[in-house]
């Protein structure tokens, strides 16, 4: 178990060119797990290999317990990882995969032996290990993969991707199994994904990366509530956030092509605060902040909002809706409910406590 | 016919072979150079070693490194020298490269490609060349290339079979058509 600290981090691939990371300060708490997340190409892999020592750092520092490991080889810093291409030896029994690095460390037998079963007790493997990994489910072979991280004993698991190959229900329930071990054997983890739904149930901490820089770190629910900026906002949830442009008067209306609304006071003295009444702004508005019913729309009276139905589907218990308000594309979800047709023009009630507010020019929230 | 992978890693070469122990007597290990080990391992065991992205990633897992890893079929060498793959694997990424992926590097270098090229035109013949080229130009449409060949469709398609047979590459994937036409265009 272990502290990491992140200090100014910056890796650059070719001299001249743009940093894959640049300026990454984190610290890490023992036994968190914290994922990375991002859009492809964000910097957060390279970070990971950064840590694992597979790639070296350009400037910063890199802690892990307080020891600087910039130039600690990567055997010595006792870490694990476990990837998407699942770290096993294909001609090797389960058995042997999971003791094959402790052998290499020179671990004696029945301390080995002891490790191995105790890891598939834990990961529920015992009754395949005499199996080879083509005898395996995609599901187990990365439970495999992460025995053999588990009897390293490492201060830090690194975890990149892991669940990529695997489908989506199996995705599930490996999404589960990681962690309920996490909670079992509380190693300081850091997982790597561009999946946002991996990394808001599975972190306690979030690290939302984009070109390079980090973006925002928080809570799942802290991100998901008060994004720093457009892309954060955008990123976490599913439906993505809605955004629409358009100025705040004196009077607090918020105008954009097709919505007049009445603001939050409290929205509203922030605005004029930060001096941004009647410059142009970006209104957000989470899917599911968009209203239909008859409470919502009179206790929101003064933010009801025309809009014109593109799609409407049905999911089950609730309803998502597909639509146009002017020229922006509006995502509502609201309970269940199958009389909405395609080009209707509904009605819907902004719950203006909600939103936020984003500058047009730099993209962060005004706070 | 035999099935070699080339690894390179500078650091802890001697402890990789370990990982192949396990095979005994179904492998032979070579230390080609200082940073270079090559491991050939007999065809019956190709479909469970052909993953070896399972092995790279292992290899980092356990031994903390990032190596670069080769793997062929012996018919390559009819049209590929052996001195030309262990060249060229030093200066790839680290990552595992199949035949296609090898090709496709090698493909950069504009005096490499047309002496590959030479040896694979005398390997496979003029005509598969122009198959293969076909096969591209018609956007891997094969009932399209098939009539453009004046070819009946299952002709064609034991053309390809052939090709595969010959050079390791599939035409019908993609990758391996990209790769095949990177070396010939």
């Amino acid at each position: 178990m272990a502290t990491l600290i992140f200090k100014g981090i910056k890796k650059v691939y070719t001299p001249g060119d743009r940093p894959a990371v640049d300026d990454f300060n984190l610290q890490i708490k023992d036994k968190e797990f914290v994922v990375f997340v991002g859009p492809s190409g964000c910097g957060k892999s390279t970070t990971l290999r950064m840590v694992a020592g597979l790639e070296e750092i350009t400037d910063g520092e890199l802690y892990i317990d307080d020891i600087l490991v910039n130039d600690m080889a990567p055997k010595d810093r006792n870490i694990a990882m476990v990837f998407q291409s699942y770290a096993l030896y294909p001609h090797m029994t389960v058995y042997n995969n999971m003791a094959f690095g402790l052998k290499l460390r020179k671990e004696p037998k029945d301390m080995i032996d002891e490790k191995v079963r105790n890891a598939a007790q834990i990961l529920g493997l015992t009754e395949y290990l005499e199996r080879k990994p083509k005898a395996l489910s995609g599901g187990q072979r990365q439970r495999v993969a992460l025995g053999r991280a588990i009897v390293r004993n490492a201060k830090v698991f690194l975890m990149d991707e892991p669940l990529s190959n695997l489908d989506a229900k199996l995705r599930v329930q490996m999404r589960g199994e990681i962690i309920k071990l996490h909670k079992k054997i509380e190693t300081t983890t850091i997982y790597v994904t561009h999946d946002q739904i991996e990394a808001m149930t599975m972190a306690s901490r979030i690290v939302v990366m984009k070109d390079g820089f980090i973006q925002q770190v928080g809570a799942p629910k802290e991100i998901y509530d008060n994004p720093n900026n457009i892309f954060v906002g955008g990123f976490i949830g599913t439906p993505p956030m809605n955004f629409i442009e358009g100025k705040v008067d004196k009077k607090g209306i918020f105008t954009g092509e097709g919505i007049s609304v009445k603001i939050s006071k409290f929205h509203q003295e922030l605005l004029e605060k930060k001096s941004y009444i009647d410059k142009p702004i970006v209104l957000g508005i989470r899917p599911e902040d968009i209203h239909d019913d008859e409470k919502a729309k009179e206790q929101f009276k003064d933010a009801i909002v025309k809009i014109v139905v593109d799609v409407a589907e049905l999911l089950g218990s609730e309803t998502s809706i597909y639509a146009k308000v002017g020229d922006s594309d509006v995502t509502a979800m609201i309970p269940a409910r199958v009389d909405i047709q395609i080009g209707d023009e509904l009605h819907m009630a902004f719950d203006m406590e909600k939103v936020h507010f984003f500058d047009q020019e730099t993209t962060q929230r005004i706070k | 016919m035999r099935y070699d992978v080339y690894i390179h890693q500078d650091k802890i070469l001697d402890d990789l072979g370990e990982i192949f122990d396990d095979l005994n007597n179904h492998t032979i290990i070579e230390h080609v150079a200082d940073d270079l080990m090559k491991i050939t391992i007999l065809l019956d065991l190709e479909e469970e070693l052909v993953d070896l992205n399972m092995v790279h990633a292992s290899i980092m897992s356990d031994f903390g490194v990032d190596t670069t890893m080769v793997y062929v079929k012996d018919n390559v060498y009819y049209y590929l020298s052996q001195s030309l793959i262990i060249e060229k694997v030093r200066h790839l990424d680290t990552a595992v490269y199949d035949i296609s992926g090898l090709l496709l590097e090698l493909s950069k270098n504009k005096n490499t490609k047309v002496n590959i090229k030479r040896h694979m035109v005398d390997y496979i013949g003029q005509e598969n060349i122009d198959t293969i080229l076909m096969i591209a130009k018609k956007n891997m449409n094969l009932s399209v290339t098939a009539k453009k060949l004046y070819l009946h469709r299952n002709s064609l398609n034991y053309r390809i079979d052939k090709i595969h047979q010959k050079t390791d590459v599939d035409v019908k994937k993609f990758r391996g058509l990209r790769a095949l036409v990177s070396i010939l265009e």
